[in-house]
C-alpha cells in the first residue's frame, strides 16, 4: 500500500504533466473525478492545506476592503459636505 | 520704465465685513486682537499660532480671482497640533487661552479667575502666564473703553479708505499722475527721480518712502512678494536682505508695517477694500518687547535668563518672569550667534539639560519610593504609584534603547514592581512566533505572559522564570520596541504606549508590524497569542490521540530513533536513556504548544467559512461538487492536528493570525457598521452591488482607494479646484467611488481578490531582489514543471548558483546565514515565491493553489532529509 508521501508524490507530478501540457482542463476534471477516490486521510490532507492558503488571503482581502470602505465612505462624506457647500455658495 | 502707465483701477468690492457676536468687544482699543477674541469659537490651535505668526492677519492668501472675503484660518482636520513645534504649540495656547479669556469677559466673567483657571487648565509654567498676562493688559483697557465707545468697523475700513485715496491723490500730485506696477506683485509704486526713491501706500493707508536698497514686501506673510529697489527698477532681494527686514535689522518702519501691508500697498485692485491691519505689538527680532523694562538686563551673569517662549522674549529670574527688552534680545542673540560659533549648545540647551536630568533623578528616587513604600507594606502598588514606577521604567528603555545591556539590579527591581503580582506563574506563558502580524523577529519565537501584558519574554526567560518558580529573574535589556533585538539577544520589552487611535474598537495595533493593510498589523488584546507549555509527558503518554500525534511530530523532526526507543520504553524502561529523557522534555513542552495551537484554529474553523471558501477560492471550488461543506469542516477540524504537528511555526502562527483577523473582524460592530453604511451609500446612490459588473468599476480608483493616505491625497488633487466644474466633478467622484463601495459587497470575489493583490503589489521576489532575465525567467518555468524529486532539490540547494543568489529578507547572503534552519526556511520560501509569481505562472490561480499545496506538503516531508544541504 503506497504511503500518504507517495500519493501526493504521485497526484502533484501528474498535475506537473498536465501543467506542461497546458491542460489545465483536464487537471480540473481529473482532480475532481479521482478526488472522492483518494484515501480520507488524503482527502482531510489536501483540504487542510487548501483552507490555510484559502484563509490567509481571506483574511488579507477583508482587512484591505474594510480600509477601502472606510476610506471611500469618509471621501464621500466630505463630498457631499463640499457639493453642499458649492451649492448654497451658488458658484 | 518704458511700461505704458496707468492710473489704478476704481475698486470694485465690497469692502470686508465681520461681525462681532460681542457687544463690548476689546476691538476699538485692542484692534490686533480682536480678531482672535471674535472668532474663537472656530479658530483651532495652529491657527491661534499663524494667526500670530502673521502679525494678526492669519488669513489664507488670496488670489487674483479670489473675493475680498478672507477664509477663516481654520484648523485642519487632523494632525493640526502635532504640526507645531513644542514652543509654537505654547504661543497657541496662550493665544487661544488670551481668546477664551476675552471672550468671557465680554460676557461677564471675572477676568482674574478667569485668568487662574487658563493657567490651571492650559498647565502654563510661569513664562507662559507672563505672556499671557501681558496680552490681557494690552487688551483690558481695551475691554473697558470698548464699554464707552463701541467701534464700528465700518467706519475704521472707510477711515483707511479715505486715507488711502488721500495718499494716492497727495503721490499722483507729487509725481505728475503717474505711477506703476510692482512687476510680479499687484503693488503700485511712484518713484521719486529726484531722491531715487520709490513711494508705495500701505495698508493702513499712509504713503512710504522706499530709498535704493530697501526691501519691501507686497505679499503677506504666508505669500510674501519680497521686492528691493535699486534705484529705478525693482529686484530681487537676497535671502541676508529679507532676514535683515524680517529681524528688524532694517528701518522700524520695514517692520511696523511688514509683509501684507505691503501686498497691498500701492493696489487700487484691493487696497480700497482691504480690512483694517490686525497688528500686535511686534517686536524686532522676532520677539514682543518690553519697551517699559529699563537698563540692560540681558547680561545674564545675574541670575537673568533670556528665553524664547513662543514667539516672545522673556527674562526668567528664578519664580519671576517678564518680558524682555529690546536690548536685552538683541544681547542675547549675540551670545547665541556667538555659541553658536564656537559650537556650544545654547543657554537654555545647557538649561534643558539640567532640567532634564533633575527630572530623571525625580522620576527613578520616585519609582524607589514606591517601590519601598509597596514593599514595605506588603501590598501591591498603588495606580499612582504604578504609574510613578511606570515613568521610572520608560525613561529607562528610552535611555538605553540604542543600547542592549542587562538590567541593573535597580531596573529590575522596578520591573517587578511594574506588576502588581511579580512571581508569575509559569503555566500562564503563552509562546507567540515573531511575524509581521505579532512584531518581534520574523520566524522566532517569543513569549507573552497573561499577568505582564505587552511584555516579550525570551524561551531563557522563561526557562529561569519556570526553574525559580515564577518571578523575574534576571533579563537581558535590549532595543526598546517590538522590532528584532540586535543580536537576536533575548529582551524584555517594556510595554510601548501604542500610537494613534486603533479604528475598528478593540484592535490594539502593534508597533513595528505592518499587517496586510500595509499598516500597522492589528490584534486583538484578548485574542490568544500563543500556548502554554502544555500537558507532562505522563499526560501525553497516556492519551492515544495525543500520543500518535506526539509520534508524528518526532517523525517529522528526524528523531524516529528517539520515537522507536520511546516506543520500546513502554515495556522496557531502560531503552530511554536520562538524555532521551531530557530531550522529551524539552520536546513536549514544543508538543503541548503545537497541540494548544490546533485546538485553538479547530475552533476557528467554522462551517460558513469552508462553504464560502468552496464556493470562492479558486482552488478549493475545484472540490466544490466532491465534497459536503460539513463534511469538509469535520475533515479540517481533526487534520489540522496532524498538520501542526508537522508545519513550521512561522506558518502557523501566520495561520492562526488570519484565522483570528478574519473571525475578529466579522464579528466586531464597527465591520457591522460599515457594511450597513456602505449599503445606505451604495442605495442612495441607485446602486445595486448584484448587478454590478467588474467592468464598471474604475479600477485604478478602487486600487487607490487601498492606499491609506487616498483621503488626503483625494482632497488635495479633487477638491482644491474652485470653480463652476467642481460641481461635476465631485458628482462624477461620488458616482465613481459608490461603485467601487457597491462592488466592495458584492459576491464577485475573484474580483476582489485580483485588484487587492495587485493593489499590494502581491508578488513574490526574485531571489536576491533581483530581476531576472528572460532567459532565467524561462529556466525558472522549467524547474516549475518538474517533477518533485527530493534528490535534486538538494542538488539544486548544494549548487554554488544558489548559495550565490541567496538572500535572507534582511539582505544576508548564504555565508551569513551560519543557522541551516534559517537557510532551509528561507531556501523554501524563496522557491515557493517563485512558483507563485505571476510572471511566472502559466497557470490559473486554482491551479497554482493546487501546485504549491502540494509542494508545501511535499517539501514538509523531505525537510528532514534535505536538512543536510543546507550545512
Amino acid at each position: 500500500m503506497k504511503s500518504m508521501n507517495d500519493q501526493i508524490l504521485e497526484l502533484y507530478n501528474t498535475l506537473v504533466d498536465m501543467a506542461n501540457k497546458g491542460d489545465e482542463a483536464g487537471a480540473r476534471t481529473y482532480i475532481q473525478q479521482h478526488f472522492s477516490e483518494l484515501p480520507e486521510d488524503l482527502q482531510a490532507e489536501l483540504m487542510t492545506g487548501l483552507y490555510m492558503k484559502a484563509t490567509e488571503a481571506d483574511a488579507f482581502v477583508e482587512q484591505a476592503i474594510l480600509l477601502l470602505q472606510r476610506q471611500g465612505i469618509e471621501t464621500i462624506d466630505a463630498l457631499e459636505a463640499e457639493k453642499r457647500k458649492i451649492d448654497v455658495g451658488g458658484t | 520704465m518704458s511700461s505704458p502707465r496707468r492710473r489704478p483701477r476704481p475698486p470694485t468690492r465690497k469692502p470686508l465685513q465681520r461681525e462681532s457676536p460681542h457687544t463690548t468687544s476689546p476691538r476699538a482699543c485692542c484692534p490686533g486682537l480682536s480678531f482672535l477674541v471674535d472668532n474663537h469659537a472656530v479658530i483651532g490651535l495652529t491657527a491661534c499660532y499663524h494667526f500670530f505668526m502673521s502679525n494678526g492677519e492669519g488669513l489664507v492668501p488670496r488670489k487674483p480671482d479670489d473675493s475680498d472675503e478672507p477664509e477663516l484660518p481654520l484648523e485642519p482636520a487632523r494632525g493640526a497640533a502635532e504640526s507645531l513645534s513644542e514652543s509654537e504649540n505654547t504661543q497657541a495656547k496662550i493665544m487661544s487661552a488670551f481668546a477664551k479669556i476675552m471672550t468671557d469677559v465680554t460676557a461677564g466673567g471675572d477676568i482674574e479667575s478667569l485668568r487662574s483657571a487658563a493657567i490651571r487648565n492650559e498647565g502654563f509654567d510661569d513664562a507662559a502666564a507672563a505672556v499671557l498676562d501681558d496680552y490681557l493688559r494690552m487688551a483690558r483697557p481695551s475691554a473697558d473703553a470698548a464699554d464707552n465707545s463701541e467701534a464700528d468697523p465700518l467706519e475704521t475700513v472707510r477711515e483707511i479708505q479715505q486715507k488711502r485715496r488721500a495718499a494716492r491723490r497727495e503721490l499722483d500730485e507729487r509725481f505728475g499722475n503717474v505711477s506703476e506696477r510692482v512687476p510680479g506683485t499687484k503693488g503700485w509704486f511712484w518713484m521719486d527721480a529726484a531722491t531715487g526713491s520709490a513711494w508705495v501706500i500701505s495698508a493702513n493707508g499712509e504713503h512710504t518712502e522706499i530709498k535704493s536698497g530697501e526691501t519691501w514686501n507686497f505679499g503677506d506673510r504666508k505669500g510674501p512678494a519680497w521686492k528691493k529697489w535699486n534705484e529705478w527698477y525693482w529686484g530681487q532681494p537676497s535671502p541676508a536682505d529679507i532676514q535683515r527686514v524680517k529681524s528688524g535689522r532694517a528701518d522700524r518702519q520695514r517692520v511696523d508695517s511688514p509683509a501684507g501691508d505691503g501686498a497691498t500697498t500701492n493696489s487700487t485692485d484691493n487696497a480700497d477694500a482691504k480690512v483694517p491691519k490686525q497688528k500686535k505689538p511686534k517686536a524686532p527680532k522676532g520677539g514682543r518687547v518690553n519697551t517699559e523694562a529699563k537698563g540692560i538686563n540681558a547680561k545674564e551673569d545675574n541670575g537673568d535668563v533670556v528665553e524664547k517662549v513662543g514667539d516672545t522674549y522673556v527674562v526668567r529670574n528664578g519664580n519671576q518672569v517678564r518680558l524682555a527688552t529690546q536690548e536685552e534680545i538683541d544681547t542675547h542673540l549675540d551670545d547665541e550667534r556667538e555659541r553658536a560659533k564656537k559650537g556650544a549648545p545654547t543657554k537654555r540647551a545647557e538649561r534643558e539639560a539640567e532640567e532634564a536630568k533633575a527630572k530623571k533623578a525625580a522620576d527613578d528616587a520616585a519609582a524607589k519610593a514606591a517601590v519601598e513604600a509597596a514593599g514595605a507594606a506588603g501590598r501591591p502598588l498603588t495606580q499612582d504609584e504604578l504609574e510613578r514606577v511606570r515613568r521610572g521604567v520608560d525613561g529607562m528603555t528610552e535611555r538605553t534603547a540604542a543600547e542592549p545591556r542587562m538590567m541593573s539590579a535597580q531596573e529590575l527591581a522596578r520591573l517587578r514592581a511594574m506588576f502588581p503580582a511579580p512571581g508569575l506563574d509559569p503555566r500562564k506563558f503563552r509562546m507567540v512566533m515573531g511575524n509581521q502580524f505579532t512584531g518581534g523577529r520574523p520566524g522566532e519565537p517569543y513569549y507573552v505572559h497573561e499577568d505582564a501584558p505587552g511584555v516579550h519574554f525570551s524561551g531563557d526567560d522563561v526557562q529561569n522564570i519556570w526553574n525559580a518558580g515564577g518571578g523575574f529573574n534576571q533579563i537581558p535589556l535590549g532595543a526598546g520596541g517590538a522590532g528584532a533585538p540586535p543580536g537576536g539577544e533575548a529582551v524584555a520589552h517594556i510595554p510601548v504606549p501604542i500610537s494613534g487611535i486603533p479604528w475598528i474598537p478593540g484592535l490594539v495595533q502593534v508597533r513595528g508590524g505592518r499587517g496586510p493593510l500595509g499598516v500597522t498589523a492589528m490584534l486583538h488584546p484578548n485574542a490568544p497569542q500563543g500556548i502554554n507549555l502544555g500537558p507532562s509527558m505522563e499526560e501525553i503518554l497516556g492519551d492515544k490521540r495525543r500520543s500518535t500525534l506526539f509520534m508524528d511530530m518526532l517523525s517529522s523532526q528526524g528523531r524516529a530513533e528517539l520515537r522507536d526507543r520511546l516506543m520500546q520504553a513502554r515495556s522496557n524502561p531502560d531503552a530511554m536513556s536520562s538524555m532521551d529523557w531530557q530531550e522529551l522534555t524539552n520536546l513536549r513542552v514544543e508538543f503541548g504548544e503545537r497541540f494548544a495551537l490546533a485546538e485553538e484554529a479547530r475552533q476557528l474553523v467554522s462551517q460558513e467559512d469552508v462553504q464560502m471558501m468552496l464556493r470562492n477560492d479558486p482552488a478549493f471550488s475545484v472540490l466544490a461538487g466532491s465534497v459536503r461543506p460539513e463534511r469538509a469542516t469535520e475533515l479540517i477540524r481533526e487534520h489540522l492536528f496532524k498538520v501542526f504537528m508537522r508545519r513550521d511555526q512561522a506558518t502557523l502562527t501566520r495561520f492562526i493570525g488570519a484565522q483570528q483577523a478574519l473571525a475578529h473582524i466579522r464579528s466586531i460592530d464597527a465591520y457591522k457598521d460599515m457594511q450597513r453604511r456602505v449599503g445606505e451609500v451604495t442605495k442612495m446612490y441607485g446602486i445595486t452591488p448584484e448587478r454590478l459588473a467588474s467592468g464598471q468599476v474604475d479600477k485604478s480608483l478602487m486600487k487607490r482607494m487601498f492606499n491609506p493616505g487616498f483621503f488626503g491625497a483625494f482632497s488635495r488633487q479633487e477638491m482644491s479646484q474652485r470653480s463652476r466644474h467642481l460641481i461635476d466633478a465631485v458628482s462624477n467622484n461620488l458616482r465613481d467611488i459608490s461603485m467601487v463601495l457597491g462592488h466592495s459587497v458584492s459576491d464577485d470575489k475573484e474580483f476582489l481578490r485580483d485588484v487587492v493583490n495587485e493593489a499590494y503589489g502581491v508578488r513574490a521576489p526574485a531571489i536576491g531582489g533581483r530581476e531576472p532575465s528572460r532567459d532565467e525567467s524561462l529556466a525558472e518555468e522549467r524547474t516549475l514543471h518538474e517533477h518533485f524529486d527530493t534528490a535534486s532539490l538538494e542538488n539544486k540547494f548544494k549548487s554554488a548558483e544558489w548559495r550565490k543568489r541567496f538572500r535572507t529578507a534582511d539582505g544576508r547572503d548564504w555565508d551569513h546565514t551560519p543557522d541551516p534552519d534559517e537557510r532551509m526556511e528561507r531556501s523554501f520560501e524563496l522557491l515557493q515565491n517563485e512558483r507563485n509569481a505571476p510572471r511566472q505562472r502559466q497557470e490559473s490561480g486554482w491551479f497554482t493553489g493546487w501546485l504549491s499545496s502540494l509542494f508545501d506538503r511535499l517539501f514538509d516531508n523531505a525537510r528532514t532529509e534535505l536538512r543536510g544541504a543546507f550545512a
